[in-house]
């Protein structure tokens, strides 16, 4: 399963594919902010993680764009973010994300809320 | 990590300085103006008790404009003043919040950069021992727990991503000030009291203390603190939606 994982801290996305290769997630690709991750995201991508605040195009605009995308419309979206005011949550949730996963985390979450965004989709197909 | 640490001081010291220095400016010209209007209401006391001649007319005048005088070099003084001192300063603390940022950045870097060699070493260690055979199981998970120990590590330096928002927001914070303050400075710099001031709502004459600005990509309330019980909020919503 390839992912595209969108972060502006380059810490970040190494803690986050360090995470997914833990799993068993292998391919991963990688983008700094919204607007890269449009540009490199395409029809191979089965899984998108993305922060929120980021310089550009903030990760709530990219999933807006995404989900108007012949592509991006089913695509599973995981939104790992320091964000965790109610009504944000809430706005996330309304933009399309799939799930929601609040930094600092654990890969113990990571894992298990991929499981369910995956669960939720294949339920759905 | 000395470095970012000695840097947050330099901070912590520009910051209380420049308020410090700011606080002189505006008790000097609060001094400054209370005097001149004490002069002011003075002089207008005596006008009221008995009508003034021309003479004792025009010495008031000029006594006035003498004290107006004085209030307006004090105002061109503090415009100054906080030019020089708080600007200079709250420029040095932005620049000194950015290389807390980036060293830790760097450290950060560094550190998975030497975690992700020593996972390589043990891959290679638990090759060699696979062929040799020997003792496997306990040497096996002897590395294994090894293994979990250094990607614990990993986990914990999301610390770098979160405390960077934060520094990025107080940053933003310092050049907000700093605007305002321009701002203000500039309200301050009257060529004469002749000259008539656009106060009309929108003019760059006007302070405005409105919304504060969107600090672009930084959360103001990022926190290292308290994730699982922010984590449940966002289960909750998610289940519930």
């Amino acid at each position: 399963m390839k992912f595209l994982v969108v972060d502006d801290s380059a810490t970040m996305r190494r803690i986050v594919v360090n995470s997914l290769r833990r799993i068993g997630y292998e391919d991963c690709i990688e983008a700094a902010d919204g607007a890269e991750a449009l540009g490199v995201f395409d029809a191979s991508v089965e899984f998108v993680i993305t922060d929120w605040n980021m310089p550009n195009m903030g990760g709530l605009d990219f999933v807006r764009r995404l989900r108007a995308t012949d592509a991006g419309t089913n695509v599973p979206i995981l939104m790992v973010t320091t964000r965790s005011v109610r009504d944000d949550i809430i706005q996330a949730a309304q933009a399309g994300v799939n799930n929601y996963v609040v930094k600092p985390f654990t890969p113990q979450v990571l894992k298990e809320k991929i499981e369910i965004v995956l669960g939720a989709a294949e339920g759905a197909v | 990590m000395a470095s970012s640490a000695k840097a947050r001081g330099e901070v912590l010291r520009d910051s209380e300085a420049t308020l410090r220095q700011v606080e002189g400016v505006l008790s000097d010209f609060g001094d400054t103006a209370t005097g001149a209007l004490s002069h002011l209401d003075e002089a207008l006391d005596r006008i009221e008790q008995k009508p003034l001649g021309l003479q004792d007319l025009i010495r008031m005048l000029v006594q006035t404009y003498g004290e107006i005088m004085e209030v307006i070099d004090s105002l061109r003084r503090s415009r100054g003043l906080l030019e020089q001192a708080a600007m200079e300063r709250l420029q040095t603390t932005h620049r000194k919040i950015e290389e807390v940022s980036s060293a830790t950045e760097m450290a950060a870097t560094g550190m998975l950069d030497g975690l992700d060699r020593a996972l390589v070493l043990l891959d290679h260690l638990e090759a060699a021992a696979d062929r040799e055979r020997d003792d496997a199981s306990s040497a096996a998970e002897i590395r294994g727990e090894l293994r979990n120990e250094l990607h614990q590590v990993m986990d914990l330096l999301q610390f770098q991503d979160i405390t960077s928002q934060q520094l990025g927001y107080a940053s933003g914070v310092l050049l907000d000030i700093e605007e305002r303050m321009l701002r203000l400075a500039r309200l301050f710099d009257l060529k004469g009291i002749s000259v008539e001031r656009d106060v009309s709502p929108g003019s760059s004459d006007v302070i405005q203390l409105g919304p504060e600005k969107d600090h672009g990509h930084c959360d103001p309330e990022a926190s290292t603190l308290d994730a699982e019980s922010r984590q449940a909020l966002a289960d909750e919503i998610f289940t519930a939606g």
